[in-house]
């Protein structure tokens, strides 16, 4: 079974200060392309900042994942932005939690995957308090623990 | 490798089951709309259509859903998951899975 901490690290839990879409995306897509060139990097910034359907979700308990598929990563990037108070950043309820992920276009069954597993880690007892705690430590190793 | 049939009788929870197989990366699941026996007598031959209120007024569709597993221990996860969520195949109402080896398999590998 695929393992949520292969994709996300404990580096790439931010807080985040903004509750713009504008500046908070490109953030944490950054955390994600660190080591792609630029020009990637506005490619993909700018796909994720593009009104999509499907492109946000909403998937209750106030976390949210943005995503976009590209065929210029090599594997799924993942970033979590986790705001100081509820933000309305999609039309439906508010988030506490962003979930940026980026999918090579090949990756996209492991993704299936992915989001299936994580969706049952946050339905778990203590995950919405955990995220809205917004200790990345204490949400790293909560996602190691619901993992074991 | 083994192949696994999994006939769920409460179809309510069918996303909870694609979601756990999904998870699980069984991506070559078939799932098939299926109805109960006393269901499908009732409906087509009149000496049981009479009876019907005996069989009470839950749901009598099913979902089965075929599966491919290369390990034995992911049906032992895929049972624990589905137990961990709701989904208790020991209970008379959920339904039943049975595994059993594959002698030939022929598709992708």
């Amino acid at each position: 079974m695929i393992h949520l901490t292969d994709y996300i690290e404990k580096e790439m839990i931010i807080i985040l200060d903004s509750t713009s879409k504008k500046e908070i995306i490109p953030l944490l897509a950054e955390q994600c392309l660190q080591s792609y060139d630029e020009e990637i990097r506005e490619e993909i910034i700018e796909d994720l900042l593009t009104k999509t359907p499907g492109k946000n979700i909403n998937i209750g308990k106030g976390f949210g994942i943005t995503h976009t598929r590209t065929d210029k990563v090599d594997d799924i990037k993942v970033a979590v932005g986790i705001f100081k108070d509820e933000v309305k950043l999609f039309d439906k309820e508010p988030i506490h939690t962003l979930f940026c992920v980026i999918i090579p276009h090949q990756k996209s069954r492991i993704y299936l995957s992915f989001i299936a597993h994580l969706s049952r880690v946050l339905s778990s007892p203590k995950a919405v308090e955990t995220f809205k705690e917004g200790a990345p430590n204490d949400i790293f190793n909560f996602i190691q623990k619901a993992e074991l | 490798m083994y192949i696994m049939i999994t006939v769920l009788k409460d179809e309510p929870r069918i996303k909870k089951l694609i979601s756990i197989l999904l998870e699980l990366g069984l991506f070559d699941s078939t799932v098939l709309d299926g109805e109960g026996i006393e269901n499908v007598a009732a409906l087509t031959m009149p000496v049981f259509s009479e009876l019907r209120n005996l069989f009470g007024e839950e749901s009598q569709y099913h979902k089965t859903v075929i599966t491919h597993v290369p390990e034995r221990s992911t049906v032992d996860q895929y049972v624990e998951i589905c137990r961990e969520e709701g989904i208790d195949f020991k209970n008379d109402e959920t339904g039943f899975i049975l595994v059993f080896p594959c002698e030939i398999y022929i598709g992708p590998e």
